[in-house]
């Protein structure tokens, strides 16, 4: 056979050609929580049957944002310095009615209801908002648990929060040397009087999930995120935030309003520079792993211990990971 | 702010693009009177262009992030522009410290649809207001569940619209069944909306034209009544909205926080159909219409879609009537991607049939593609791989590959060449002959379009194990249409069933997990529907499907990157199913099995579904190729991609007439134009689209392209209705060639 192209090599690029972006929180943590279900759902985009864990922190995220903009004015220039609802609580109850109200409209094809109350109005245009991206909504319990405590968030710290917010959804992102490191801080607050300055500020981040019972694992995740975004920050302010801050809503959860901040509900995470150092050299490992899983299509379920039962619980590939239970994983059911 | 020649260098640095852009590529960035046409031929940079422009304004220009939206054709398209912008804004914010607070999250950037959404929810406008919006998949099972038309049996009016009906022949004696009916509607009533039809002088046609425009008011109000929305009247919305005082604050803002929109965007331009057109057009309003068009029509290959190259090629009409001005036309001709025997080639290729010489085919004034690659040498950069029987080149391609292009290092892994068909289908007149010879010489192929979706053994498993599980007694074979015959479901689910059997009986493959979990789940489900105090039992099929994909043999399929991206898209499609709240599994009356409605309903809706409309394959997948396998890939699904070594096979097929060829003539008469256009015939344009199809294929190539061809498909003369493939003159093309 002739040989047309004898004498050419042409290598394999060492680099992709364009650098990927990551995000701390929708690819370097779920990752480092575990790569086999970041493999699955968010690189092979496998659907999964329950969605509750990632939807129901983003939904609690995009609604508070809308409370947010609500009290400075930003969708409508009339509610301007107001909470929404004015703090008001709707009982379990009535939410659950309007979404009945709502779920027989649809099926009747009428008219939505009234939504009853600000939160409710924001949570369903979230929801929408969400499924337009093809996200779909989260169930119906956990729908009631979301705006149960986006009511006692609004109520308890909206007051004395959302004034000192500065900035929501506050984007940060730096160029490395084969990656684009990106990271949303939910909130920037000032919690001087004073017109702040950037070394002033702290930057906080809502997690959808109870600080108690938190596997030390997770906690050790956030502790790095927070870091990550402390990075950044410095990277575009020139100065690192005051104090990091992570608020774990689901400890706000409970028949009624808490009176005063759970004890557990808020921490501060270090952030010292050496241990800021240490999560991005952490980061680039992770990053380097995430792209050679890509290549070798092999992606490992999390270490026994290393990620928490809750999130082995509701995970679809549960039955045939040895991971859940300590190492035993768990006991197939029929069907 | 940034000076424009520090720009440049900045960008120009290592860590950023790492050189620096050609004058007309500068000029294109720079570029600020006004609408600009950019006509960007294959491997000519145009994304860099685009991000570099969208750079400039930002930087230097100190334009406001929110004043600029960038749209492209796909979500990792988009994507990639996102990722250039940023890594590039950081290696500037690095140089300067006053661009700290450009904040690129700010630009409105993504695809058109994903634009009009967010704008609509932010901008709170009425009619889009608590509205569900549909996708693919929702849109189908809605038009089955509440459109009239899936309901309309008339024989003459299907023929009339035989094209849009998938698998199904003009001459049939039946109408089409009830889910290709829902299928064609679909088509048809997109058509409509994409088309910008005037639905008036439709009805004064009347006959078939008039009924399809009084199903189509239907589809409507049903839409409308039910508070839903498909990604075709998405669009529609978007351009009322415009038309708001919404509309209007977002395009000219507030003169407070709301800064008005100067800048749009718009890659792939050859992609749009007329109402994106008139949506681009109207952001753009503004003086002195600040709209920049990126595009090839050479590369335009989605009509198929809806989308019309008409708009790419007219584009100066366009400007003229809706502005009165003419844009701005700048080609971006040199090729930094092949090698020049390459470039040379695809120029003669295109520039060598009448067809695409006629006017409004091509956008006027085009000159060739200058090559400009760095890769050169004296070598056959084009190469006519060839036998004299078609049956002998699927074992040349494996020599080739095996004996050249590896043993002689050429390539350093298998992922680096690509061999792009018509169809990637393993049938005999397909991809079949090829993936034998792979397979045969131990040549791991990345194929994930090898079986048609409802084809593949892995897919038809999965189903039938769940069928096995939901429904043990095989209910679904009882149930007969109204002649007494059995549904059309039926024999299909039965050829699933064999498949999973033979499976099950292969002594290679380990199934003894799967047989337990079924055996296991067929002693269960009743004892939970006993159990359960209600009608729903608590249990989606996708919780099932998971627990069937947790067992062997389909957890060490899933480690096959083919048959993994289609069990995931199985998974997708369920999820279409569970969003419509049909998938949770309910008992019977007496509580002691699966409720046979909820069945009935599975099997009409939804296995029919999966059966009659053939399942489309993703065009909007990010293709990862992985290392170590040859890729072999559709023309469509290559489309943006590069690779060393191009290998092009099934030349000489000719494309076939399609729906969207039809429509495009069909609906001349009704479309509210806003130029006059030249209708041509379908046989034409199929002719086109194959002709810019295999342009796509050839520009792909950086260091070689090989034509796997006979010396009979390469002799036009032989294929006068054909495509030719290297062009009208094959004589020329032997002369020149260097076969092998
Ligand atoms: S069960 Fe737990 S460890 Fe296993 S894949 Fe799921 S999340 Fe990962």
């Amino acid at each position: 056979m002739k040989k047309p192209f004898s004498g050419i090599s042409v290598p394999l690029p060492t680099t992709p050609p364009v650098k990927r972006r990551y995000s701390i929180t929708q690819d370097i943590v779920p990752f480092r929580r575990c790569a086999r279900q970041y493999g699955t759902f968010n690189v092979h985009k496998y659907a999964p049957a329950y969605q509750t864990q990632t939807y129901f922190g983003t939904t609690l995220h995009q609604v508070l944002d809308r409370c947010h903009s609500h009290f400075h004015g930003i969708i409508d220039p009339a509610t301007k310095g107001l909470l929404p609802d004015n703090g008001k609580i709707l009982g379990d109850q009535d939410i659950l009615d309007y979404f009945d109200e709502l779920r027989i409209a649809e099926k009747l094809s009428t008219a939505p209801p009234t939504p009853p109350s600000d939160i409710v109005k924001y949570f369903v245009e979230v929801e929408n908002g969400l499924k337009s991206r093809g996200i779909r909504a989260i169930k119906s319990d956990n729908r009631l648990q979301v705006v149960r405590i986006l009511q006692y968030f609004n109520a308890l710290e909206g007051p004395v929060l959302y004034p000192r917010v500065i900035d929501t959804e506050h984007r940060l992102q730096a160029d490395r040397t084969n990656h684009i490191l990106h990271g949303v801080v939910d909130l920037l607050v000032d919690p001087t009087t004073s017109a702040g300055v950037p070394e002033d500020y702290e930057m906080w981040d809502y997690k959808g999930s109870t600080r108690v019972g938190l596997n030390p694992k997770d906690l050790e995740n956030y502790e790095f995120q927070m870091r990550v975004y402390a990075k950044l920050y410095e990277l575009k302010h020139g100065v690192l935030p005051r104090r990091a801050i992570l608020y774990f809503l689901n400890e706000l959860d409970g028949p009624t309003c808490p009176s005063k901040q759970p004890v557990n509900a808020l921490i501060e995470v270090s952030i010292l520079p050496t241990e800021i150092d240490n999560a991005v050299i952490e980061f680039a490992k992770t990053v380097m792993q995430i792209e050679q899983a890509r290549v070798t299509g092999n992606w490992q379920s999390a270490i026994p211990g290393d990620i928490s039962e809750k999130d082995c619980a509701i995970c679809d590939l549960r039955w045939d990971c040895n991971t859940p239970n300590g190492g035993k994983g768990v006991k197939l059911r029929y069907p | 702010m940034i000076d424009l020649i520090t720009f440049h260098t900045c960008l120009a640095q290592q860590s950023a693009r790492g050189y620096d852009l050609d004058s007309k590529q500068k000029e294109a960035v720079e570029y600020s009177g006004g609408p600009l046409w950019l006509l960007a031929g294959p491997g000519s940079g145009k994304s860099e262009v685009l991000v570099t422009r969208t750079l400039k304004l930002l930087c230097v220009n100190g334009v406001a992030p929110r004043s600029i939206a960038l749209t492209t054709f796909t979500k990792p398209a988009a994507q990639n522009l996102e990722d250039r912008l940023s890594s590039y804004l950081s290696v500037l914010q690095a140089f300067d410290s006053s661009l700290k607070n450009v904040d690129l999250s700010d630009i409105r950037i993504g695809t058109l649809h994903s634009l009009c959404n967010d704008i609509l929810q932010e901008y709170r406008y009425p009619p889009y207001q608590n509205v569900r919006l549909l996708d693919k998949v929702e849109q189908d099972l809605f038009t089955y569940r509440t459109a009239d038309i899936s309901e309309y049996k008339n024989l003459d009016f299907w023929r009339y619209f035989h094209h849009a009906v998938p698998k199904w022949h003009q001459n049939a004696k039946f109408s089409p069944s009830k889910w290709k009916r829902v299928k064609a509607a679909v088509v048809l009533f997109n058509h409509i909306v994409d088309d910008c039809i005037d639905l008036t002088k439709m009805l004064q046609a009347g006959g078939h034209w008039a009924t399809l425009v009084k199903f189509y008011q239907q589809y409507i109000e049903a839409l409308q009544d039910n508070y839903r929305c498909d990604f075709a009247h998405l669009q529609a919305r978007f351009l009322e909205f415009l038309t708001s005082s919404g509309g209007k604050r977002f395009l000219d803002g507030d003169g407070l926080n709301q800064v008005p929109l100067q800048h749009v965007l718009v890659d792939e331009y050859q992609d749009t159909n007329p109402i994106q057109e008139r949506i681009y057009l109207a952001l753009s309003h503004k003086q002195p219409h600040n709209i920049t068009v990126v595009g090839d029509d050479d590369q335009a290959l989605y009509r198929f879609r809806g989308a019309n190259v008409a708009c790419m090629v007219n584009f100066d009409k366009a400007c003229q009537t809706t502005f009165a001005k003419t844009p701005y036309p700048i080609q971006l001709k040199r090729n930094y991607r092949s090698h020049s025997r390459i470039v040379d080639f695809f120029n003669n290729y295109i520039t060598s049939f009448s067809e695409m010489a006629a006017p409004g085919v091509r956008a006027p004034g085009k000159d060739l593609v200058e090559p400009a690659s760095s890769i050169q040498g004296n070598y056959p950069a084009v190469t006519w791989l060839t036998r004299k029987k078609a049956e002998d080149l699927p074992e040349a391609v494996v020599q080739l590959i095996r004996d050249h292009l590896v043993a002689d290092n050429v390539i350093a892994d298998l992922s680096q060449c690509v061999l792009l068909l018509r169809s990637t289908q393993d049938s005999p007149g397909n991809a079949g002959p090829f993936i034998t010879a792979f397979k045969e010489n131990n040549i791991p192929i990345y194929n994930p379009r090898s079986k048609s979706f409802m084809e593949s053994e892995e897919v038809q498993c999965l189903l039938a194990a769940l069928v096995e599980i939901i429904d043990k007694k095989h209910s679904f074979a009882s149930y007969k249409d109204q002649k007494g015959e059995s549904r059309l479901w039926v024999k299909p689910i039965q050829d699933w069933l064999n498949t999973l059997r033979s499976v099950l009986n292969d002594p290679t493959i380990p199934t003894a997990l799967l047989e337990d979990y079924i055996c296991s789940s067929n002693v269960e489900l009743p004892k939970i529907c006993a159990a359960s105090t209600q009608t729903f039992i608590g249990l989606n099929l996708l919780e099932i499907i998971y627990r069937i994909l947790s067992r062997e043999p389909f957890s060490l399929w899933r480690q096959d990157p083919s048959r993994n991206l289609r069990l995931s898209k199985v998974t997708r499609l369920f999820e279409g199913y569970h969003s419509m709240s049909l998938d949770s599994l309910r008992r019977n009356k007496s509580g002691i099995d699966v409720d046979p409605t909820f069945l009935y309903r599975f099997y009409d809706m939804f296995v029919s579904y999966l059966i009659e409309t053939g399942i489309d394959d993703d065009e909007d997948e990010d293709v990862i190729v992985p290392q170590g396998y040859l890729p072999i890939m559709t023309i469509h699904q290559a489309k943006g991609l590069e690779f060393p070594f191009v290998l092009v096979a099934q030349l000489g097929d000719s494309g076939r007439i399609g729906s969207a060829q039809i429509l495009e003539t069909d609906l001349a008469n009704f479309r509210q134009g806003l130029y006059p256009r030249n209708v041509r015939d379908p046989e034409l344009l199929v002719i086109e689209d194959t002709i810019r199809l295999l342009y796509v294929a050839y520009s792909r190539a950086k260091n070689g392209l090989i034509l796997v061809a006979t010396p009979d498909q390469v002799n036009s003369k032989k294929n006068l209705k054909r495509v030719p493939v290297p062009g009208r003159d094959h004589v020329e093309f032997r002369r020149n060639t260097v076969a092998i």
